[in-house]
């Protein structure tokens, strides 16, 4: 008979456990604690017993019913007290409240895409000076003074007056290729030096041309460095930041620093080739002129070019910019209305 | 240049339809993005590079072309120069050695009227007004050889013993087309007597020049030194077809031909006869270019190996005329390329007409450089900043480095410290900023928010231009908030980069561009990490902006130089204790300094500041030790020791 008991509570509370439902619980409480529940009948039962054995198995009785009792009503308060109303009408497309944060400017966000590109292949940031001297920003690259090569690169010239310098040997840099010389003749090669930085022409100011505006100037002087590892890293530099399937093609050109020079053209991705106002219709845009470093310039770094040769590429980085946010206007770049910036 | 195909026909077959032929002509380096569509004609628009003068010529791209359409090149055919059948002597002599060559002739009995309406519909379909019969011929023989011709009317010599010379400077000329200059000095010219009848290079004289009435002609094809010729262009700020060519150098062995085709014309669209022996000054020395280079250095350099027949089937085509000797081929340079010098040069030539486009694509296989690069910058840093400030709820904007004596000024700042530019392209871009604060007002002033936060980061430029001291900034801008929210600000940018007990100082000498009091310096260790506060009330009004704003302007430079890597601590093992204290605090005293004071005794984990009523603050002190947990009667000693340096140093009592 004890152990009928103990299966009897232990079922009970099984069941009891088990159930959700009012109803069933309800059901539940008659089944074993009603008048003629299964705990009464072993209190009917008990009579039949031994007087001696009377006493424990009554105390057992006394407390499996206790404990059927208490886990029935935990139940039944738990039910009430975490019952969620599924019928309960909650709007889950009210608007949420946002955390403010600001936003870096789209041509921060572009230019660590680029430069992350860059890095992979073991290129370190070189930064240096805007107030530069033609020498630097013109001779080294082998232009000649008094030459129409310097035409491409309208100049704005520094005002020297009461300095011992002539007019013109001061400038704005025109591009970061100034860099170049200026690495190279502190340092031995090999190495692989990208420049990401501000350069100024003198430039009527409109949708296309501004008086500054950003390049990333790259370079690589090795021994064993060709002509098919120029074309190799700019391919690898365009697709990493304008997606594997961006397209390109290169064609001859000239810049005097180079040779061979190579220009760098980008199938639209405003328009996939088809021509709009941002490829001038021409369905590619010129997006990153390079070349073999001419031995000249090496010559005048102190790097022989018999034994050592590099390649050098320049990004617009403003140019990138517009054409991954679709910017028709470069003016836009520089402004700073808010709902401008949010969309960055 | 502008090419017309049918003109580009005459010397070349072309067969590819007109998109190809561009992007061909483009990929060999003539570029070519567009054309025009006269008269059922295609105007081809190309962008000739400076190393190429060659290409200044319509005989020059059909050159190019009839590599890309494999086909050959028919050059006009040319008469000999007929005997002087007439007497009209000239004599011309040469003060300066600045010609590459120079060639001259006389005709007499010409008659001047319109050229063929041929010529005319060519001259115009490439940019330029037909004149008269014989200005059109010099203009069509220059496009179509590539040697720029000038024609004199005899008759106006003052005398026929001309000179070249250098000007004095100052002489007086007035152009074909009636325009009045004082030459500088310098200037390669041509006299007649004591008059200049010929910016060299540049303009004919209009005392020379041709009328509806001139029989008798001087025609010459000079070369000269394209860097003067560049110079006095330059000083005059006056260009022309003929001085465009002669800045990239045409080539001096043309002239004779040039001569000959420009006579055969004359003679045959305005008559006359030829009355003078032609003068030619021409160096017949001028020595071929020879190159030689190795196959297997060619290879080397390109990535790949090409045939060795294509590389002389390319030279060829290309008049290099290649002779191969074991694995050394040599090339003698054809006279029209002057551009051509090394064998990188040659390479080049290799490179373009076998494609860059069938080139593979690889990538440097060699060393990295296994030091810091000179001027090595550290962008991860500028983006640690950015982050933090932007994360603050701060819009990042993005200005140019030129600005205006006007803003300068607005801005409470003096010219005197700024780089100017000499030739500025306008007044709004003449000077170098020296700081970041008058772009974020601009931004301020455009945007209507209220509560707008909005940041720069960049270069800054310093006067002496000889010294210029070029540093980046970071910057930041608020409306319409409190003192305390850009001192969290401040707060927070050092806190994120651990740099503790700097120094809060009040302007030493005052700042036009912030307020006199509600500004300052933030110092470490005596250098500048920075300023912020409010802007002079003065400089937003001069801006046209109302209500506060406040900002901050710090250096990158010294910001990274104090920053501190955060080690890791762990968490104590034993809980602090932690109670508040209200102090009195007298009229001017600084609560940072108290909270320092604070922050230094042994056992304060942390002070924070939990707010401020009448002339008392309420700080919430964390006492704690790592070995044991701190008893009240503990706390109570050390904060005894607190308030007895706090009464003796700051004269601050417990409430």
């Amino acid at each position: 008979m004890r152990e009928d008991i103990i299966n009897l509570k232990n079922n009970a509370i099984g069941q009891i456990m088990d159930t959700d439902s009012d109803k069933e619980l309800e059901e539940l409480r008659i089944e074993y604690l009603g008048r003629n529940g299964k705990i009464n009948e072993f209190l009917i039962d008990l009579k039949k017993l031994k007087p001696d054995e009377r006493k424990d198995v009554g105390i057992l009785i006394n407390e499996s019913k206790k404990t059927i009792e208490s886990t029935l009503n935990d139940k039944i308060e738990n039910l009430t007290q975490f019952k969620v109303d599924t019928k309960e009408w909650f709007d889950l497309t009210a608007p949420g409240v946002k955390s403010e944060i600001g936003n870096l400017h789209a041509q921060t966000k572009v230019l660590t895409e680029i430069l992350n590109q860059f890095s992979y292949l073991g290129y370190q940031i070189a930064d240096g000076p805007e107030v530069e001297s033609d020498y630097y920003n013109f001779e080294v690259l082998n232009f000649p003074k008094d030459h129409p090569a310097r035409d491409a690169q309208q100049t704005m010239f520094f005002d020297v007056t009461g300095t011992k310098f002539k007019p013109g040997e001061l400038i704005p840099r025109t591009h970061t290729s100034a860099m170049q010389g200026r690495v190279m003749q502190k340092m031995k090669p090999p190495f692989r030096v990208v420049v990401p930085g501000r350069c100024f022409r003198y430039e009527q100011i409109d949708a296309s041309h501004g008086v500054d505006f950003w390049q990333v100037e790259g370079f690589a002087v090795d021994k064993n460095i060709t002509f098919t590892d120029l074309l190799g890293t700019i391919e690898y530099v365009l697709k990493g930041v304008f997606g594997s399937d961006a397209q390109i093609r290169f064609a001859t050109t000239f810049f005097p620093f180079v040779e061979p020079g190579v220009d760098t053209y980008l199938k639209c991705t405003v328009c996939k080739g088809k021509g709009c106002s941002f490829c001038k219709k021409s369905g590619w845009s010129e997006i990153m002129p390079a070349g073999m470093i001419h031995p000249n310039v090496l010559s005048t770094c102190k790097i022989d070019p018999k034994v050592w040769r590099g390649f050098a590429f320049a990004i617009g980085l403003s140019r990138v910019v517009t054409l991954k946010y679709k910017i028709d206007d470069l003016r836009t770049l520089t402004n700073p209305d808010l709902r401008i910036l949010k969309q960055y | 240049m502008k090419a017309p195909i049918s003109w580009l026909k005459e010397y070349v077959d072309i067969t590819s339809n007109i998109n190809d032929l561009m992007w061909k002509m483009t990929e060999i380096g003539l570029t070519c993005e567009s054309y025009d569509e006269i008269e059922g004609d295609k105007i081809l628009d190309i962008e000739v590079t400076p190393n190429r003068p060659d290409w200044l010529s319509i005989t020059g791209i059909a050159r190019e072309i009839a590599i890309i359409e494999n086909s050959k090149l028919t050059l006009p055919k040319l008469s000999d120069i007929p005997k002087p059948t007439q007497n009209l002597p000239i004599n011309i002599s040469f003060k300066t050695n600045l010609t590459g060559g120079y060639a001259g002739i006389t005709i007499s009995g010409v008659k001047v009227g319109d050229s063929p309406a041929w010529m005319q519909k060519r001259l115009i379909s490439i940019g330029l007004r037909p004149i008269n019969n014989l200005v059109d011929i010099t203009n069509y023989v220059m496009f179509e050889l590539g040697c720029p011709i000038h024609v004199f009317d005899y008759d106006k010599f003052l005398s026929t013993d001309l000179s070249m010379q250098l000007s004095k400077g100052g002489e007086g000329f007035v152009s074909v087309d009636g325009l009045k200059y004082k030459l500088p000095p310098d200037t390669l010219i041509i006299k007649d007597t004591n008059r200049v009848i010929d910016l060299c290079g540049i303009k004919g004289g209009q005392n020379t020049g041709i009328s509806d009435s001139t029989k008798n002609v001087f025609i010459h094809t000079p070369i000269y030194n394209g860097s003067y010729i560049r110079k006095t262009s330059q000083a005059l700020k006056l260009k022309s077809d003929a001085s465009y060519i002669y800045e990239r150098g045409p080539n001096p062995k043309i002239i004779p031909d040039t001569l000959k085709r420009v006579v055969t014309l004359v003679l045959e669209l305005a008559g006359g006869e030829v009355a003078s022996k032609p003068i030619f000054k021409i160096d017949k020395f001028i020595k071929d270019k020879i190159i030689s280079f190795d196959l297997d250095d060619l290879n080397k350099f390109l990535g790949i190996s090409i045939q060795k027949e294509l590389v002389l089937k390319i030279l060829e085509h290309l008049d290099f005329s290649p002779k191969i000797t074991g694995a050394t081929i040599k090339c003698i340079v054809p006279n029209f390329r002057s551009d051509v010098n090394l064998v990188e040069d040659i390479y080049e030539e290799i490179a373009r007409i076998y494609s860059y486009n069938k080139f593979p694509r690889t990538l440097p296989s060699g060393k990295m450089a296994s030091v810091k690069i000179p001027y090595f910058y550290d962008r991860e840093f500028e983006l640690v900043l950015k982050n933090i400030v932007s994360s603050a709820g701060y819009f990042e904007i993005s200005s140019g480095a030129l600005t205006s004596k006007e803003i300068i000024e607005k801005s409470g700042l003096n010219p005197e410290n700024h780089i100017r530019i000499a030739n500025p392209v306008s007044a709004e871009y003449e000077f170098m900023r020296t700081s970041l604060i008058p772009t974020l007002l601009a931004g301020i002033k455009v945007n209507t928010q209220e509560n707008l936060k909005i940041f720069e980061y960049g270069k800054v430029y310093f006067a002496p231009v000889e010294k210029a001291t070029e540093v980046y900034k970071i910057s930041s801008a608020l409306r319409n908030s409190t003192f305390e929210n850009i001192k969290g600000l401040v707060d927070l940018v050092l806190e994120k980069l651990n740099i503790a007990n700097y120094e809060i100082k009040p302007f030493a000498i005052s700042h036009g561009l912030w307020h006199p009091n509600r500004a300052g310096v933030i110092e470490m260790d005596g250098e500048e990490l920075g300023i912020f506060g409010e802007i002079s009330p003065m400089v937003l009004h001069n801006f046209g902006i109302k209500g506060n704003i406040f900002g901050f302007e710090l250096d990158m430079a010294n910001l990274k130089k104090f920053q501190n890597s955060y080690l890791f601590k762990p968490i104590p093992k034993f809980p602090p204790q932690i109670e508040d204290i209200t102090l009195i605090i007298k009229g001017k005293t600084e609560v940072g300094k108290v909270i320092n004071e604070i922050k230094m005794t042994k056992f304060v984990d942390d002070v924070t500041m939990l707010g401020t009523y009448q002339n008392t603050i309420t700080l919430r002190i964390n006492y704690s030790d790592v070995n044991k947990t701190l008893t009240d009667k503990e706390v109570a000693e050390i904060r005894k020791s607190i308030l007895g340096t706090l009464s003796k140093k700051f004269g601050v009592k417990q409430k």
